[in-house]
Formats: C-alpha cells, structure tokens, sequence
C-alpha cells in the first residue's frame, strides 16, 4: 500500500515536469534540455527562500518565474541567434548549474524544521495524506488551466505553431515570439516541479535534475500509447493521459526497485524503459 | 493597389552560385484584378510572390499595397493585407488540428490572439455553413483533425479560410500542383468564385496553360527575373493557347 502511495504521489508531482515537456516537446516540437537546469533551478530557489523562511506561498512564483526566464533565453538563443534548439538547452543548463549552485552556496540543503507548501493547510492528520490531496488539487487545477489555455485563440495559435509553421506565420503570427513564450511557460512549469519535488523530499540538491528531462518524456509517452490506445485524441484526454503516464512511471521505477535492483542501475532502467517506450511502433512496424 | 517598382533579389551574393532571381521587376495591379502568371521553372516567380508575401526581402525596390511601403515588413506583419494559398497542401494548414480549430485561426489574420476560447457554438454553426457551400460534405465533419483530410479537401478549405478574414489580397502558388485534374478543377473554380466574389486582389503562379486563358483579367510571363509579357484588356481576350505555348518555346 505504502509502496504505491508514494508512487501516486510522486507521480502526481511529477506531472507538473511531464505537462513543461509535453508543451516543449509535443506542442511545439522543440526538444528541450533546459529542462535538467531549470529543474534543479526551481528546487535551489525553493530551498534557499524556505530556509530563510519565506513563505512557500511566496516562493511559488518565484520558482516558476525564474524556471520561465531560464526556458525564454534558450528561446531567445534558439530563434535569434538561430542556435540549434538541443544546443541552446545544453548551453543554458551548462549556465545554470554555476547559477544554482551559487544560489544555494553548497551542493546540498536540508529543509529542517521550515515551512512547507504542504503545511499551509493540513486537510488531513497524516502528513502522507495531506500531501497527496494537496497535489491532487494541485494537478486537476494544472490541468484545468492548461485544457482552458490550449483551447482558447493563444492556445490554438500555440499548438499549429509547433504544428504548421508557414501557416502561422501566414496568419500574421510571429512564430519566433511564440516559441519563445512556449518554452518560457514550459520551464517555468519543470521549475513548480523541482519546487514541488523540493519539498516532497525535504531536500534541494545540485544533482537532483540530471536526466529529468527523460523522467518527464517518459511519462508523456506513456500517457500517449494510453491516449492513442484509448482513442482519447481531445486536448483533454491527452492532459489526463500525461497525468495517468506520470504516475505509472512511478509505479514501474518504484516496482523496479522493489524487485531488488539497485539503484545505482536506476538511470540506467529509465533510459532502457524511455527507449523500449519510444521504439515500440518501429519495432511493430518492421515486425 | 499593389505596386512594384525596380525590384532586386538575387541569392548566394558573391558567390559562384549568384542566382538572379529577380531583375528589375516594376509592375502596377489595380485593386481586384486578377493576374495569372506564368514562367518555366527558376524565372523569378515564387520569388516575386515570397517577396510581396515577405517570405523573402527584396535587394532594393519597393513594393507597396494600399500606398503602405512594406517593402521591409516582416511576414507576419502583412497579414492584415495578404493572404496566401501554397502549392503544398499541408502548409496552409494544421494537421494535428481540427477543421474547426483551423478555421478559428483563419478568422484572426488580422486580429489578436487572445485568451478566450472562440469555438463557440455560433462560431461552430458559422463555420457549417460557410463549409456546406464547398458542397463537399465536409459541415459534419467540423472535429476531425485537419491531417485526415485529402489534399483536396485541405486545399479547398484553405481557399475559403484565406477568405474568412477581410483579406485585400490573395497569392496563389500553383495551388493545384498537387491535385489530381478533376480535383484540381473543383479548386480552381472555387478560387475564381472566391477571388470574385470578395473582390480580391489575386495573383497565381500556374503551369497550367488552359488555367491562365479560362481564369484571371491579365497574363504576366516571367522569364530570367523580369516580365517579359504583359497582356490584359483586348489584348488579353484575344490571346490563344498557341500564343501560350510559343511563349515556351523561345
């Protein structure tokens, strides 16, 4: 039972990662690795404001604000200095590890005896339990938002952006601008993700966002195989989907675990997993 | 008015591959004439289109619509005058999107885009009814992804979404290469009603000799970057297909 709570929970928290690589990668087709830093970015901003004791309300934006200017200057480099977009993450990332760890002043800081975003209200006396119906409101609200954006004119302008470009531009569209608030919007989410993940562990650590990016493509692509498998093609049914996929990932990284690999080999079981996902339909194909 | 004086473009300046796209190029449309324009392959008419369209910018020259110089206007700046239908089927349109979706897009090309979800119910039934008039059974099929859609079909619904916001002009590049003939009939003639109907400025870029004698006001032959053929009034009328395929020839 434990084993699956914390499973669902992380899984929960991880969809706010999984729904910034959906946007990059999937809306508009831009494969993005500032993911890794802005990760680390949100979780060191969270760590350094909560240990001086802001209030986690507070920090909220902080961490999604800044996650967002590391994803609009790999935009900026990507479209105005026409840099490859795989290049131009690589380039910000490598940035942003000087960044955090100067923000955080050492590699690792502890969240002991501070305040939590889960503690700004307590709904239930389990602090397990609390923390799961906290992130479940939190990720059914993410979603809501994210189903009412992608359908209004902007998120429709989003969507065949990544889609068709020549038609966007077209239509009088600058298509350069809106890749540039897509990314924005999408590493300020995977920063609310290392904010959220900061505070499930009770730890911000340097390290904590290598091969994120993959954790969260993965999840995307699970919920997509669940998503084209149960013909849920609406914006809606991908959103729930990405969330579904998240939290299965879990499932299956914590099922990993729990058959005694060790996890030393864990990324390396991600990776392996992420491949199998992606090579599927080729290998069905040629089958 | 579209109006073009001395335009310049040639590619890879000062290299071994200079390319004179466009050499010199002055030419005046009145407002709702329709031009056809011909040329063999690489005689400058795409660019020409991609330049008034500003998908490409002209060396020196000047182009004007409407006594606005936007010579040097970024492409998505000239989306209040220009609206364009490519040879690609694919390009005017999202696939991942639906019909709907597309046609809401269509209708903002000179507005903002703003946050509030414009696929409403009146929009929808709008949009079924100008779809009905294609007469292709598609007013049903208003939440089907765009990428199902044959490339007639797609073409057919780009004309009447290049439509769906007060445009002033149109450019067609060969905007039935791709189709099949009988398809390709289907499309040309919705384009002419269309053009017609709205009273559109147009320009089309065809290989299709018959298309340029059974459609448009005015026939322009490109060559080498420059016009070398002008034909419109009497002159125009009296034009023959022989007189076409001469032109080829030389």
């Amino acid at each position: 039972m434990n084993f699956y709570l914390t499973a669902l929970l992380l899984g929960l928290a991880y969809s706010c990662l999984a729904y910034g690589i959906y946007i990059s990668m999937r809306i508009f087709n831009i494969p993005d690795i500032t993911t890794d830093g802005s990760f680390t970015l949100g979780g060191a901003v969270t760590a350094v404001l909560t240990t001086q004791l802001v209030n986690p309300g507070l920090v909220l934006p902080a961490a999604f604000l800044l996650g967002a200017l590391a994803g609009v200057t790999t935009g900026w480099i990507h479209t105005r200095l026409k840099v490859n977009a795989l290049l131009a993450g690589i380039l910000v990332t490598t940035g942003l590890y000087s960044i955090n760890l100067a923000l955080m002043g050492r590699s690792n800081i502890p969240l002991i005896n501070t305040p939590s975003f889960f503690s700004l209200i307590t709904l239930s006396s389990s602090e397990k339990n609390n923390q799961l119906i906290i992130l479940a409101v939190v990720t059914i609200s993410l979603l809501l938002l994210l189903r009412f954006l992608l359908r209004t004119d902007f998120g429709l302008a989003m969507r065949a952006t990544g889609n068709s470009e020549t038609m966007i531009r077209a239509l009088g569209l600058n298509t350069d601008q809106m890749k540039i608030i897509g990314l924005g919007l999408a590493n300020g989410l995977t920063a609310t993700c290392g904010y959220l993940i900061t505070y499930v562990q009770g730890y911000a650590d340097i390290n904590m966002g290598i091969g994120i990016v993959i954790l969260g493509l993965g999840a995307v692509m699970i919920g997509e195989m669940i998503s084209s498998t149960l013909k849920w093609k609406s914006i809606t049914g991908q959103l729930i989907c990405v969330v579904i996929g998240s939290v299965l990932f879990r499932v299956i990284l914590g099922f990993t675990l729990s058959i005694g690999i060790d996890p030393l080999y864990l990324k390396l079981v991600t990776a392996v997993f992420v491949l199998a996902v992606v090579s599927l339909p080729q290998l069905k194909r040629t089958a | 008015m579209i109006r073009i004086e001395h335009l310049h473009k040639t590619f890879s300046v000062g290299t071994a591959n200079a390319v004179v796209a466009l050499n010199d190029v002055s030419l005046e449309i009145p407002s709702g004439q329709f031009v056809v324009l011909l040329g063999s392959n690489g005689s400058g008419k795409s660019t020409l289109l991609n330049c008034i369209a500003g998908s490409a910018i002209a060396d020196s020259g000047k182009i004007e619509i409407d006594k606005v110089n936007l010579t040097r206007l970024a492409e998505h700046r000239r989306s209040r005058w220009i609206s364009r239908i490519f040879q690609n089927p694919l390009a005017g349109t999202s696939p991942d999107l639906t019909l709907l979706e597309n046609y809401r897009l269509a209708t903002l090309r000179t507005q903002r885009f703003g946050f509030r979800i414009g696929t409403n119910a009146a929009f929808r039934k709008k949009v079924q009814d100008e779809v009905a008039t294609l007469g292709l059974q598609l007013e049903d099929k208003l939440d089907q992804k765009m990428g199902t859609f044959s490339g007639g079909q797609r073409q057919a619904l780009s004309l009447l979404m290049a439509v769906a916001d007060k445009a002033k002009v149109i450019l067609l590049d060969e905007p039935t290469a791709a189709l099949d003939p009988r398809t390709a009939v289907l499309v040309m003639e919705l384009a002419n009603r269309l053009i017609r109907e709205h009273g559109l400025t147009a320009i089309l870029i065809t290989h299709q000799l018959n298309d340029a004698l059974r459609y448009g006001d005015r026939v322009l032959l490109m060559s080498e970057g420059r016009i070398t053929q002008d034909l419109q009034g009497e002159s125009r009328k009296s034009l023959h297909i022989k007189d076409l395929i001469r032109w080829f020839e030389v």
